[in-house]
């Protein structure tokens, strides 16, 4: 499963929508590539990237906590 | 990944030098029992990993373990001197990339004067042909081969794929939670987005500190903020201990739950056995209750013998008869007595006759007697000669008859008076003479009612033997034993009970929770009104975002999960249609229920997803199979196995024929490639026929297996070998 399969799942949560993250239009053009303004779309990016690269928790949690820190 | 070819050599039955070789579709070995089809599937096991299965121990044990005993006995009979092998190698042919791949197993002993001296172990090797076409080139490092083994039959899903007919019921034991959550890993990366929730609720933890101490920090009343935060931490320490409380409780219900579902495919075969038992039990006292009828009758029937004057039976004319005598002898004796009244009343006229003539004693009576001896009348003085009429006249005077008194010496009416004992003979007789009457019906009766007892005794058994063959056959159907019954339904009542108790606790459980939350809410907000100044936004957007976050993570996770169970029961419902299809007495659909604490059990319902009762065993081992075949198709795309072999060893066996054609046909669409050893060919060869013509069908190759010796007569096992035939 890649980065872009687990990204898609995420994104088809309706809280997103629901908590003004995202329109609706724009949820289907998101990649997971893609630079992104939206700070639980960034995180959730940082989340997979460590879970998939083997990151540990800690350092995923770091590097979380320095995103939201900007 | 195709398996093309093995080959044996001394390998248990399969002595000297065997090979059978493989095409795609579904390859078939057919044999009766104890002609090898077990050593065939030890054979495939053993070259992968290095075990056989050992039928005493009921485990797959190492050749360290078995050592010789894998050699065949003809083998060794015949050995000499010197080495003494067994081998086995399969061809692996991956026909996408072409490359093909030589698994061999060889275990070797030496033999000196007679004797097997076992060496440790066995060897493996793997030669690789890059192209089908090229030289085999031996893969010497021991991390590629293994690499190569775990490719060809990945550990994870090695159990879907090559099982024994007996392994079904553990591979998917649905009396343990976690077997389907298991296949749900195997299928698919749900590990991924578990580990990504860790790290949410992680980070969400981090976010909410992090904000409650700026809070903490910019607060106007540290005193009451302290406290406050006191009590907020016991509130959240209570919820976590609250959380666990309830996650055990659903844990509880869950195994509540699953055991009554478990049970509840048999509680219908366990509450028939258990009411034909409590008809037996009736049935026991009924037959009690009529066997002490009987006996009382019989003993009765002999009583009544005196009792109910059955012994005058046939003496009617005794009576008449003994009526008849006795009505003489009254009449005899009235006769008599009628004369003795008539002799009375003439003496007592010649008395009275007398008495008017002379009074009595006048003359005295010794004048008299003068006058008889003189012979002459001393009143009238004249003559009177002896026995002349006037002698006579004169002894009259003397002679004269007085009242006549009964003596002993009367003559009697007859020579014994049983006058009275006659009577009463006569009275009882006639009083008899009725009862006798009665007897035939009495006794008819009697017979009769012994009749009717015996008769109901001869039903009851019968419906005994009835009852007893049902119990028979139903505890021969369901493996269950009388006991087992009992105790099947004693558990479900309390398993029942479980339920209901886990069900008290959680709503319990709940409200605690609700109001705790709503305190832990409370004191947050009084905490937040005792900020001065403000908290600065991007702490709360952190807070916000990351708890959001946690959220989306655990609802991901949850949807990821159900998606594949919604595959997973589509791909089972698939595979079980697809089997049952053939079969009338098959019926419902799978439905995989969540279970309280997240896990899921499978259950047959109809078509309005009301669970159905009482499936049949061959019904829920196809249930396991269809989940078996599920986890493993659902993984592809297009539903089916490609790159994997399905090797099984009498899968057929656990179900009944009627499904065996309906499994072929599945198992031929499911699995590019399968091999699976069977008796049910064997045996019918209208079925053999079948399975090699039926279109739908894609057949591989076919082989009978017959052992030169049968198994009853292997006392002697040194000539024993297999032959291999192949059918097309």
């Amino acid at each position: 499963m890649t980065k872009e399969n687990i990204f898609k799942t995420y994104l088809e949560d309706p809280l997103l929508i629901e908590k003004n993250y995202i329109s609706k239009e724009k949820i289907d053009k998101v990649k997971f590539i893609d630079q992104t303004t939206v700070k639980l779309i960034g995180v959730i990016k940082l989340a997979i990237n460590g879970s998939v690269d083997g990151e540990s928790e800690g350092v995923t949690s770091r590097k979380i906590n320095q995103y939201l820190n900007k | 990944m195709i398996i093309e070819k093995i080959e044996l050599e001394n390998f248990m039955c399969y002595a000297d030098k065997s090979s059978m070789e493989f095409t795609e579709g579904i390859n078939v070995i057919i044999g009766d029992n104890g002609y090898g089809k077990s050593k065939l599937y030890d054979a495939f096991y053993w070259v992968m990993y290095d075990q056989v299965f050992v039928p005493e121990k009921k485990e797959f044990q190492n050749t360290k373990a078995v050592k010789s005993k894998i050699i065949s006995d003809k083998a060794k009979a015949n050995a000499k001197d010197g080495k003494i092998s067994t081998s086995v190698s399969i061809t692996f042919h991956n026909l996408e990339k072409d490359n093909v791949y030589i698994l061999e197993r060889k275990y070797i002993a030496n033999i000196k004067d007679g004797k097997i001296l076992e060496t440790n172990d066995s060897e493996f090797t793997i030669m690789k042909k890059d192209l089908s076409y090229l030289n085999a080139k031996m893969v010497n490092d021991e991390n590629e081969k293994r690499r190569i083994v775990t490719t060809i039959l990945p550990p994870q899903i090695k159990d879907y794929l090559w099982f024994q007919g007996e392994q079904v019921e553990s591979i998917i034991d649905f009396n343990k939670q976690d077997t389907l959550t298991k296949a749900i890993n195997v299928l698919s990366s749900i590990t991924r987005y578990d580990e990504l929730k860790d790290i949410a609720v992680a980070a969400a933890k981090s976010g909410n500190t992090e904000y409650d101490r700026e809070v903490k920090r910019l607060s106007k009343d540290t005193g009451k903020s302290e406290q406050l935060e006191a009590e907020k931490n016991r509130l959240e320490n209570l919820i976590q201990v609250l959380l666990i409380d309830e996650t055990e409780a659903k844990e509880n219900l869950s195994r509540a739950e699953e055991r009554c579902e478990a049970l509840l495919s048999k509680i219908s075969d366990a509450t028939k056995v258990n009411e034909f038992q409590q008809r037996k039990k009736n049935i026991l006292e009924q037959l009690k209750e009529y066997n002490e009828s009987l006996n009382e009758e019989q003993t009765s029937f002999h009583r009544k013998m005196f009792r109910n004057k059955w012994v005058l039976k046939g003496t009617e004319s005794l009576h008449t008869e003994f009526s008849n005598r006795y009505l003489t002898f009254e009449n005899f004796k009235l006769k008599k007595a009628a004369e003795i009244r008539a002799k009375e009343a003439a003496e007592d006229a010649i008395a009275k006759k007398l008495q008017t003539r002379l009074p009595l004693d006048v003359p005295e009576p010794i004048y008299v007697q003068r006058m008889l001896d003189e012979q002459k009348c001393l009143v009238c003085d004249r003559e009177a000669k002896k026995d002349s009429d006037a002698w006579n006249k004169i002894k009259e005077l003397i002679d004269r008859p007085d009242k006549k008194v009964k003596t002993a010496n009367d003559e009697p009416i007859s020579k014994q008076n049983f006058s009275d004992d006659f009577k009463r003979l006569y009275q009882n007789g006639l009083a008899l003479t009725h009862r006798i009457e009665e007897i035939d019906s009495d006794i008819k009766d009697t017979l009769k009612k012994i009749n009717n007892i015996n008769t109901k005794i001869r039903e009851a058994n019968k419906e005994m033997k009835k009852v007893e063959d049902d119990i028979q056959k139903v505890l021969s159907d369901t493996s269950q034993t009388v006991e087992s019954a009992e105790n099947i339904i004693a558990e479900y009542s309390i398993q029942n009970k479980y339920v209901k108790d886990f069900i008290d606790k959680l709503n319990k459980l709940t409200q605690q929770l609700e109001y705790n939350k709503n305190n832990l809410k409370s004191v947050k907000e009084q905490l937040k009104d005792l900020v001065t100044g403000e908290i600065p936004r991007w702490l709360i957007e952190k807070r916000d975002v990351l708890n959001d976050f946690e959220t989306i993570a655990g609802t991901t996770r949850e949807r990821v999960f159900n998606n594949l169970i919604s595959q997973l029961e589509k791909e089972a419902n698939c595979h079980y249609e697809a089997m049952t299809s053939g079969n009338k007495s098959a019926r419902g659909s799978i439905k995989l229920r969540r279970l309280p604490n997240g896990n899921y059990m499978p259950e047959i319902t109809d078509n309005n997803g009301v669970p159905l009762l009482g499936s049949n065993t061959s019904n829920l081992i196809l249930v396991k199979l269809s989940a078996i075949m599920a986890i493993i198709s659902a993984k592809s795309n297009d539903g089916i196995v490609s790159f994997y072999t399905l090797i099984t060893d009498a899968p057929t066996s656990v179900f009944g024929e009627d499904y065996t054609i309906g499994f072929c046909k599945t198992i031929s669409k499911v699995y590019r490639q399968s091999i699976i050893m069977s008796k049910e060919f064997y045996k019918n060869q209208g079925l053999r026929t079948e399975l090699m013509t039926n279109s739908e069908i894609k057949i591989g190759k076919v082989f009978m297996i017959t052992p030169s010796i049968p198994e009853s007569e292997r006392d002697n096992r040194n000539n024993l070998s297999t032959k291999i035939e192949a059918l097309n």
